[in-house]
């Protein structure tokens, strides 16, 4: 089955954020304040990440809580809360890349100032400088860019694993596939990166 | 050891995934491949670099924010759950609730019967001692099936 999906619920109800839940489901309300305040930055930069849109993120940060909370009557924990959440995240944030992916921001500018290429500036790396913070927002843009290029499945898996540290089992479970595939996008995307980056990673030297 | 075979397991080498028996091929096999082994070297650095994107921190009110939006959003029957939910939730309110729903259904019971009281006792003190007499010997023509047969 994709996924490993584990039928033991009880593992399931032994995860404190899936009593927390239930306890919601129950009527608890400040239950569900500890699970926002706990996932709420998490699933924001998830998003943020996802769509590279900083000024969507938060809406559809609230989005998917919304629907956590709206749920809550139906609940029924059939995987630990945080690959359940995450994987309501990963559709919410696909709905958004698909209805504005025209509004996505554009990352194909050239990375410039005073008419210099970035790229080449070679700094004193022991100096603190207004263009050292360009180099690293320069840089950051470039990340960007290249997880931006990503195919969505390769996307997710990198996203999830550097920026969220999950384990390969929960990527497996959010994305509905299994371990072996994870592993597989997980080296097809890296493969990606390095050459995207590989040029800016050799003036960086 | 082809590198082609390899290339994967170069890949995933730093994520901490393989098992010692990857990564100890990985390893016996960089030290004859110079390519793979440069190979290596940037996988590792394309993944540091990836850290250079910095997360962004949530509005300082995101909490208050979402119940506002939860709340503007919820349907009648969803705010009475959440009513008694927060009913529920204190002891203190719940307690206090329940004495004054117990007050408004005994009260008037309670007034309604006093007052009948009241007035019976008033009717009581107004009587005779004729009338009295009355009263009582028809209790004793009730007793005694007299009063069905007239």
């Amino acid at each position: 089955m994709f996924g490993k999906k584990n039928n033991n619920k009880e593992e399931y109800l032994a995860d404190p954020d899936v009593q927390l839940m239930l306890r919601f489901k129950a009527g608890d309300l400040p239950s569900f304040d500890v699970l926002l305040k706990k996932y709420f930055p998490r699933i924001l930069n998830f998003i943020y990440r996802y769509t590279a849109n900083e000024t969507r993120a938060e809406d559809i940060a609230q989005e998917v809580f919304i629907r956590v909370y709206k749920s809550r009557a139906g609940y029924n924990p059939h995987a630990t809360f945080k690959t359940w959440l995450y994987t309501i995240a990963k559709n919410c944030a696909l709905n958004e890349l698909r209805k504005n992916k025209r509004h996505m921001e554009s990352l194909d500018r050239p990375l410039t100032v005073q008419g210099e290429d970035m790229y080449r500036d070679q700094v004193d790396p022991k100096a603190v400088r207004p263009d050292q913070l360009l180099m690293h927002r320069d840089k950051e843009q470039m990340v960007k860019k290249a997880i931006a290029l990503l195919p969505k499945n390769q996307k997710t898996a990198i996203v999830l694993r550097k920026y969220d540290h999950l384990s390969y089992a929960e990527i497996a479970q959010i994305m509905r596939t299994s371990e072996k595939a994870v592993k597989s996008l997980l080296s097809r995307g890296k493969e990606n990166l390095r050459k995207s980056l590989s040029k800016y990673i050799e003036s960086l030297q | 050891m082809k590198c082609k075979s390899i290339k994967q397991l170069i890949s995933l080498y730093g994520d901490a995934v393989l098992t010692r028996e990857e990564k100890e091929r990985v390893d016996v096999h960089v030290e004859t491949c110079a390519r793979c082994r440069a190979l290596l070297a940037e996988h590792k650095k394309t993944w540091d670099v990836l850290g250079a994107w910095q997360q962004i921190e949530p509005p300082s009110d995101y909490v208050s924010r979402f119940w506002t939006v939860c709340t503007t959003q919820e349907k009648w029957y969803e705010s009475l759950f959440r009513l008694a939910a927060t009913i529920t939730r204190s002891r203190k309110l719940a307690y206090s609730v329940a004495l004054v729903l117990l007050l408004i259904a005994v009260v008037p019971v309670s007034v309604y019967r006093y007052i009948e009281n009241v007035e019976a006792r008033a009717f009581v003190i107004s009587l005779s001692e004729d009338e009295w007499e009355m009263i009582e010997n028809l209790d004793l023509l009730a007793e005694l099936d007299v009063l069905d047969s007239m």
